[in-house]
């Protein structure tokens, strides 16, 4: 079998703990129009995105629809080709016992193969990912058979390993995806993606498809692995609520781009960009005491287009203080560290004082504090 | 002061899916009630028979289901015994729902216009001209931007969120007593949610609609609901009024899924899990439908079924053990 995948203790080319860096990553999808005025037009899925993901943490990509989030998860893995940008990505030598870090961009296709090795996607809907002819154990030793891995018998007892692992039991080994809820469907999930031992998994969404009870099961399964197994991962989700519990950082995204990045109590706590403001205060409470008196900055409008994104900033036409004419229309904003490690796009900050003035903060107005329940 | 007369009263009612692998016990006795105004919430996971309770108000089963029993008293009259033909005089006059996916509603071929004049005939008889305006002032009501000009738009032709807002205009169009809206945002993102959670607030309010919000997310509920019943494998297990209910709720599956969600304003490390997963409907566990999963199931509750909610308080709970749960145990209250 392979060498315990933790990195510790090896002789390493790389000087910091940074699994996975992306710089200036983009993704342009090519649209035709259609009709009379035919024309080839650019959707900027991804405008320019730069993260790190650090060894045994989780970066949250967070935001909504279309905001470039799960096409920014797959580029890092070149499931689809990103247009520009470097993707670093730290990989382990087994024969010096060294890491070194592989542009995945510019990866021939061996070296591709090794990074995939290393980092893996789990998906959102277990149901599509799980191929349904398949039984557990063929699709949890997919990826060992891929890799040529072991012998028939040292995969089968991995499986067993492995389904144990994410708290499955081994006779389930034999079973087809169908005989499974949704929750067992993506430990199924996570079992095949931890199977050649990575050192990176990529969560996109993968605990949206599944109930409140089970999902809690779910994100405990994939804290206790990250634990146990020294995992970094790069999740993708829409629900903030989610991603303050799991994340170590968060960048949220807007139309493609980052609009803001911080440590999670940071970002949580003193969010600096109005695009985080409103999404915060859009997220319900389950408490009525505090939802009674909450109030929430109401977006106006949808999100603009992605082919047209709107000139100076791209949140400009929906934010509630954005100065327009003015600096917020003519001036697309730069990411800028306002705290350490504290980075926003935005003309106008909302410093830490701006959560008390605005509706968005979870303190109850001083002079009607709920009676406690 | 007098007694609010209850709108809708269901009483032990039973649908049922008469399937080959046997009865699937979608909805199995469950009994509530609704006062005009009041704006209830419906909360449960998948397959806990929300869905179903509101097709069964509806009148919206089709075979294999069937109600196997039991009433709706909507104003009195019993919805169950009703003729297809009388129904659909109270569906969307009297009672109309929104679902999920707000394009089960809206016919893809038509503009949104058309649709809405269309129902404003039938149902009340307008002209042309008079059921222009009411539509136009609808969709107004519903924040759509520049009304006169989208009315004449199509459905694709809007986002998620304002298609959501469209079928909630074409829902309003008659003037309903009760509204049902079924996972009405659960498809739309956030902020969208947002702006719809805020105009149906706002709409219930002016109108003085009842609303039976269905949904899978405390979230929600906590801020649109002053009531809230809690289903689970087909009953409802738990009910009362929302600030009681969330702060402390008596029924061992509620606690779970109070403490099973993460939280925006905390920042929780590790979540109560309930385990398992949601038993088959075809053959319910016998006692109580969650002793399985219960940390605190006893031999009572595997053996003796709880008493189920009557509807008649606004508080109860059908736990062998409620009233008792206040004092601290493992797990749940950790």
């Amino acid at each position: 079998m392979t060498a315990p995948h933790t990195h510790t203790g090896d002789v390493i080319d790389t000087d910091d703990d940074v699994v996975l860096r992306v710089e200036g990553l983009t993704k342009d999808f090519l649209v035709r129009r259609r009709g009379l005025r035919r024309e080839a037009q650019h959707l900027h899925a991804v405008a320019g995105v730069s993260f790190e993901v650090h060894a045994g943490q989780t970066l949250s990509l967070v935001g909504e629809s279309g905001c470039g989030k799960s096409t920014t998860a797959r580029a890092v893995l070149r499931l689809v080709e990103p247009t520009a940008g470097r993707i670093e990505f730290r990989v382990h030598d087994e024969e010096s016992g060294r890491a070194s870090m592989v542009d995945i961009v510019q990866a021939g296709a061996a070296e591709l193969r090794r990074v995939r090795r290393n980092a893996q996607i789990v998906f959102q809907d277990p149901v599509a990912s799980l191929n349904p002819r398949m039984t557990v154990e063929s699709i949890v030793a997919e990826p060992l058979v891929a890799y040529r891995v072991g012998t028939r018998k040292e995969r089968a007892a991995r499986v067993r390993e492995l389904l144990e692992q994410v708290g499955l039991k081994a006779s389930h080994a034999r079973r087809h995806p169908r005989s499974f809820s949704g929750g067992q469907r993506q430990r199924i999930g996570i079992a095949r993606a931890l199977a050649l031992r990575p050192s990176l998994i990529i969560l996109d969404e993968p605990v949206s498809a599944l109930d409140v009870s089970v999902q809690a099961q779910v994100l405990n399964l994939l804290d206790e692995l990250q634990q146990d197994l020294g995992l970094s991962y790069l999740f993708i989700a829409h629900d903030l609520a989610v991603v303050r519990h799991v994340s170590t950082d968060v960048a949220v995204m807007y139309l493609g781009k980052i609009v803001e990045k911080a440590e999670r109590s940071e970002l949580f706590d003193a969010p600096l960009h109005p695009y985080t403001h409103s999404l915060m205060s859009a997220v319900p409470i389950p408490d009525p005491a505090i939802e009674g008196y909450r109030k929430r900055i109401i977006l106006e409008s949808d999100i603009p287009s992605a082919v047209n994104p709107p000139t100076g900033c791209h949140f400009r036409t929906r934010c509630p203080i954005a100065e327009v004419p003015g600096p917020c229309s003519e001036l697309e904003p730069e990411l800028v560290e306002h705290a350490p490690g504290h980075w926003a796009a935005c003309h106008f900050p909302q410093p830490h004082g701006w959560l008390s003035q605005t509706p968005v903060s979870f303190e109850p107005p001083a002079d009607e504090a709920p009676s406690s329940p | 002061m007098l007694a609010a007369k209850p709108l809708l009263e269901v009483h032990d009612l039973r649908t049922y899916f008469l399937t080959d692998q046997g009865d699937v016990r979608a909805v199995d006795g469950i009994s509530f009630s609704m006062n005009e105004g009041e704006r209830l919430g419906v909360v449960g996971e998948s397959g806990s028979g929300k869905s179903v309770t509101a097709a069964s108000i509806m009148g919206l089963i089709d075979p294999p289901g069937a109600i196997v029993g039991g009433e709706i008293r909507f104003r009195g009259r019993d919805l169950v015994s009703l003729s297809e033909r009388e129904m659909q005089r109270i569906r969307g006059r009297e009672i109309a729902i929104i679902f999920q996916d707000p394009m089960t509603a809206l016919d893809p071929v038509f503009t949104i216009g058309s649709q809405m004049t269309e129902t404003l005939r039938i149902h009340r008889n307008m002209t042309k001209k008079e059921a222009r305006t009411v539509a136009i002032d609808t969709l107004r009501d519903v924040h759509i931007p520049s009304p006169e000009k989208r009315f004449r738009d199509y459905p694709h032709q809007f986002s998620g969120g304002m298609r959501q807002r469209v079928v909630i205009a074409m829902a309003l169009l008659c003037d309903p007593t009760l509204l049902i809206a079924d996972e009405p945002t659960t498809a739309l993102d956030v902020t969208s949610q947002a702006q719809v959670m805020d105009l149906m607030l706002g709409l219930a309010n002016d109108r003085g609609t009842a609303v039976m919000l269905i949904t899978h997310d405390l979230g929600v509920v906590a801020g649109f609901c002053e009531n809230v019943q809690v289903m689970y494998a087909g009953e409802i297990i738990e009910r009362g009024d929302a600030k009681s209910l969330y702060a402390n709720p008596e029924h061992p599956y509620t606690r779970g899924l109070l403490h099973s969600v993460p939280r925006l304003d905390e920042e929780s490390k590790t979540l109560y899990s309930i385990r398992g997963s949601a038993p088959s409907l075809t053959t319910p566990p016998q006692g109580c439908r969650f002793w399985p999963r219960c940390d605190r199931a006893t031999d009572l509750c595997v053996s003796e079924r709880p008493e189920p909610c009557h509807g008649e308080d606004t508080n109860e709970c059908a736990c062998h053990f409620a009233g008792e749960l206040h004092r601290p145990h493992q797990g749940v209250d950790a």
